[in-house]
């Protein structure tokens, strides 16, 4: 039965969902420059070489590991190497999810149900980046803290020393170990409570404990936690990323959560089981956090959702079978083998990966990012030419520009962790031409602008003397500056035009 | 009379009154421009003796067919600014946002819900109904709302007539009678899979007699001077997408403000209550589907949060009440609270006549206990101002939110748009969005509604875009809003977009 999840999100995954997976921000490509940097010079990177906004300002990576995984498979299988892998990772974290409920004797439907419905739920950050690492180390720890036999300190240290050095995510196997160990305290004051509630409470504490120490164990060092810490703090940073906002319920990936969310309440409503208390703790952790920063969708579902799963099984088990549908298929899953399909079906994946994505000519696996997303063909032309000068940039297209022009600077990329919220403020207030944008563009020294045609800063600079249109098509804008007192190009506003009719057009087209 | 200590409901409404009122006074007028518009509307409804039935106030869409959905609260809002100015006005809001906590209590109270954890709960539902206090029509919603569900959960199913009557009074008020149906329904359902589970007869009988209220609601829908026009428009309303997404209030709650993470630890709150506290009695399926249902309403977008502490709140602690009962008290408390559940309502009446004895007090130039005029940082004051001393008619941009407050202030100017979103729809609200974010195209939407002023909050964008323009001139600059006139002759789009 993991088998059937594995295989089924490993299929999923590249061909439904492929577009997002490369293109859903400019992060990935930044992620694959970084790790080239990180292979070039032997070293993690330790001063911003990126930009010229905060050249030489101490850079903190947070995944620096996953970085340099991606950057492999990128450098052996392309592009769609990087999402056959991503995918790989997610549909073995899914798949490790009904692995763990079977093992704790979960009804084997009820299992396979909840994987693929964790799977749904999550899938709105399934993005080819760091984090889809952290997915399978969250099943493995959760898996480590609901097994009967408590885990030893060693297993725990082994699990966070690779997480740490994998992806920042580690910080939530730590809330973990303290949400189970806070659980199992008061679940053991409690009259009737199980003899080794106790004992896991100490158990839990020591994972704490053991991610506490492990977390100083990079090449950061201390760096690394205290950087989290500040991003966390990071009010403006958060409140403007799209991936920490609250969900936007009326988009379709978030009503999967708040589907999710009403069968939970119906069925503590409905049904007598009253779960552990580290459990229900996990539960409304897990719905808090998610409410909160829709990124943490994906890890609701990955632990409330099994561990609601355990709860439920006995009211589940009651429940009528028909056809004999629930027996069944536990049958078929104790009679059924995982390895050898697991195995098969990775090994399709390698291939198709080292084959770039193709069978016998045909695209399966895009090798390449969208170039109705991404400036694909008006930087070709620039690093063709050799343009030099710096450039001012949409937001999304800092890591692209890394990935594909590496010989220029940028002014700002996804990495606001590092580069800080002054400069996103900045770019914010550029982009929204509220007062004093002129004056951040003088202040930069800025020579290009690539913005995509249909945003209020193209339009402005088709009209602002002192701006000329390079070239357009209709993903891209790209504007030269010719100095304060040169007149405006008085032909702009119609070439921006139809590059922005053409992005219109395609839009609407891509919405039928 | 003898001396009888207040009830808590009447406790309640007297906190929450004065709470309100002298609190959150300024936030009932100047929450957003929607206030301003309805006492415009229902001037207008009083001056002509007949409801809107064709657009008087906008230049960009002008005599186009008018329905509305709220005229009933527009007239008493109208009603209540006549008699006691703005001041009138936040006391009318408050009044009705009080007597909702209180009824919502009074429900609670009188279901067997624990005093002290009612008192409570009904705290926690008044800070939730805070986050949209605002003197609109919605707030009669708030009430009827309240006494839709004291009336629907009891053993006896409602007289169809008095639902039809509730109901006619509801849809000649506001157009939140929509929850009222959708309320009505959870019931009818939840009875009628009641009867199904139970088959008994009586469970029957109560689900068929329930049932015999959604025809009576929806007849009594049709019984406003729009007749089917008023339930075909908010249909269409509500399934504008392309709106709801645009309109800030209909957009799903951001769960780092403070209202809505009371409703986020309110869910919390509810997750632990059941999953620790199974009801004994079990839980009726009518209260499953209306806490589950307007929860996601809550959800879905943020101005329906007020109606889950209506409705899911009060149900809730139904059968949360023992979860409460086992937790440490504070000495006493639980005692005082219940030796209060008799008492009077006078002194909530008093109090109520001393709010609006002070509304009227201010507007006759009294002591202002009330606030008694719009705010000149949240709204552009003194730039209408000098739009009033105009000569002719502008055809006058204005920032969204304003559009009411500029119809209130100079009855005269036609606007560009205003909050009623429901008449402008989707196209122009996105025109609108155009110019405001400067997007591609943002002269032409100005070139052809030929629009020569602009009203927009000092320092945004569009005042720089606006000033590099040929032909328009800054005519009053304050701290809140700037008017921009273009001279005669100049394009309106100054240098636009060239036809291709």
């Amino acid at each position: 039965m993991p088998a059937i999840v594995f295989l089924f999100w490993l299929l999923v995954t590249p061909l439904l969902l492929a577009n997002r997976m490369l293109n859903a921000d400019g992060d990935l490509p930044r992620h694959l420059r970084h790790g080239e940097t990180i292979l070039a010079t032997g070293d993690v990177i330790r001063l911003e070489p990126f930009t010229y906004t905060r050249p030489g300002i101490e850079f903190v990576g947070m995944e620096v590991g996953s970085q340099l995984l991606y950057t492999w498979v990128h450098r052996v299988a392309g592009l769609a190497g990087v999402e056959l892998a991503a995918s790989a990772i997610i549909a073995a974290a899914f798949a490790l999810l009904a692995a763990f409920l079977i093992r704790r004797g979960t009804d084997p439907l009820l299992g396979f149900l909840t994987a693929m419905a964790a799977a749904m739920v999550g899938m709105l950050h399934w993005v080819a980046r760091p984090h889809v690492v952290s997915y399978v180390f969250i099943v493995l720890l959760l898996a480590m803290l609901e097994r009967e036999r408590p885990p030893k300190w060693w297993q725990y240290a082994l699990l966070f020393l690779i997480w740490t050095n994998l992806h920042g995510g580690w910080v939530f196997g730590g809330l973990l170990c303290g949400i189970y160990m806070v659980g199992w305290f008061l679940e053991a004051r409690l009259p009737h409570a199980p003899p080794y509630a106790m004992a896991r409470a100490r158990n839990a504490l020591l994972g704490g404990l053991v991610a506490a120490a492990a977390c100083f164990v990079n090449p950061y060092g201390a760096k690394l936690p205290a950087h989290i810490v500040y991003h966390f703090k990071e009010r403006f940073l958060l409140d403007n990323t799209n991936e920490f906002r609250s969900p936007d319920f009326h988009m379709i990936g978030p009503k999967f959560f708040l589907a999710a969310l009403l069968v939970l309440l119906f069925a503590f409503a409905i049904t007598r089981e009253r779960p552990r208390l580290p459990r229900l703790l996990l539960i409304v952790a897990g719905v808090y956090f998610a409410l909160i920063s829709q990124r943490n969708i994906t890890v609701f579902a990955l632990t409330a959702l099994p561990v609601a799963a355990l709860s439920f099984d006995a009211a589940w088990r009651r429940l009528p079978d028909p056809r004999g549908l629930r027996a069944g298929f536990a049958r078929a899953s104790a009679a059924a083998s995982t390895w050898p399909w697991v195995g098969v079906g990775t090994l399709l994946a390698l291939v198709l990966a080292l084959r770039h994505g193709r069978v016998g000519g045909v695209e399966v696996v895009p090798d390449r990012f969208d170039p109705q997303i991404f400036p694909v063909a008006l930087v070709e032309q620039a690093r063709a030419e050799r343009l030099e000068g710096r450039i001012f940039h949409e937001f999304t297209w800092g890591g692209y520009l890394l990935y594909a022009w590496p010989e220029q600077k940028i002014f700002i990329d996804g990495g606001t962790d590092v580069l800080g919220p002054d400069l996103m403020r900045t770019h914010m207030e550029i982009t929204r031409l509220q007062p004093g944008w002129r004056e951040h563009l003088a202040g930069w020294q800025v020579d290009w602008a690539l913005l995509a045609p249909r945003t209020p800063l193209a339009s402005q600079l088709a009209h602002e003397p002192g701006w000329r249109l390079d070239r357009c098509d209709r993903t891209a804008a790209l504007f030269h500056h010719d100095g304060a007192t040169a007149a405006s190009d008085s032909l702009a506003p119609q070439r921006l035009g139809v590059c922005a009719d053409t992005a219109r057009t395609d839009t609407a087209r891509a919405g039928r | 009379m003898a001396w009888r200590r207040p009830s808590l409901p009447a406790l309640a409404f007297l906190t929450w009154l004065l709470i309100a009122a002298v609190g959150f006074g300024g936030r009932f007028l100047n929450g957003d421009g929607d206030t301003a518009r309805h006492l415009r509307h229902g001037e207008t409804i009083l001056a002509r003796g007949d409801v809107i039935r064709n657009d008087p106030f906008s230049f960009t869409r002008p005599g186009e067919p008018y329905v509305s959905f709220e005229y009933g609260a527009q007239v008493l809002l109208a009603l209540a600014h006549r008699i006691a100015g703005l001041g009138g006005v936040v006391a009318l809001g408050a009044t009705l946002a009080a007597l909702a906590v209180a009824l919502t209590l009074r429900f609670m109270l009188r279901r067997g819900v624990e005093p002290a954890a009612a008192y409570v709960a009904a705290a926690i539902g008044a800070v939730l109904l805070a986050t949209h206090w605002i003197a609109r029509p919605h707030l009669f919603t708030f009430v009827l709302l309240a006494v839709l569900l004291e009336r629907l959960d009891r053993p006896k199913a409602p007289a169809p007539f008095a639902i039809l009557a509730l109901f006619v009074v509801w849809a000649n008020l506001h157009g939140g009678w929509v929850f009222g149906m959708a309320l009505l329904g959870a019931w009818a359902l939840g009875r009628l899979v009641d009867a199904w589970r139970t088959g008994g007869p009586e469970e029957w009988s109560l689900a068929r007699a329930t049932l015999w209220s959604v025809p009576a609601a929806a007849i009594a829908t049709l019984l406003t001077p729009y007749g089917t026009a008023a339930p075909l428009h908010l249909a269409a309303h509500l399934n504008d997408s392309a709106l709801l997404r645009t309109a800030h209030e209909f957009r799903p709650p951001t769960f780092t403000d403070a209202g809505s993470l009371v409703f986020l630890l309110l869910t919390i709150g509810a997750t632990i209550g059941f999953a620790r506290a199974w009801p004994r009695t079990g839980l009726p399926t009518p209260h499953l589907i209306a806490i589950l249902g307007f929860t996601v309403g809550g959800f879905l977008a943020r101005r329906n949060i007020p109606l889950v502490a209506l409705t899911a709140l009060p149900l809730a602690m139904l059968h949360l009440d023992p979860l409460l009962l086992r937790l440490p008290e504070p000495p006493n408390l639980r005692r005082s609270f219940a030796e209060a559940t008799g008492g009077s309502w006078v002194p909530g009446a008093l109090a109520a006549c001393v709010v609006w004895l002070a509304a009227v007090a201010g507007h006759r130039g009294g002591p202002r206990l009330l606030p008694t005029a719009f705010d000149a940082n949240t709204f552009p004051v003194e730039a209408v101002a000098a739009l009033r001393a105009e000569p002719g008619t502008l055809r006058l941009f204005n920032e969204y939110t304003w559009g009411g407050y500029v119809l209130w202030a100079d009855p005269g100017q036609r606007v560009f748009i205003d909050p009623g979103a429901d008449f402008y729809g989707s196209a122009l609200a996105l025109d609108y969005l155009r110019v405001w974010e400067q997007e591609p195209g943002w002269r032409d939407v100005l070139a052809r509604f030929d629009v020569d002023a602009a009203l927009v909050p000092a320092g945004s964008p569009l005042v720089e875009a606006l000033v590099g323009e040929d032909g328009w001139r800054i005519r009053h600059a304050d701290r809140t809003a700037v008017l921009l006139v273009r001279e005669p002759g100049a394009p309106a789009a100054g240098r636009g977009t060239p036809p291709p």
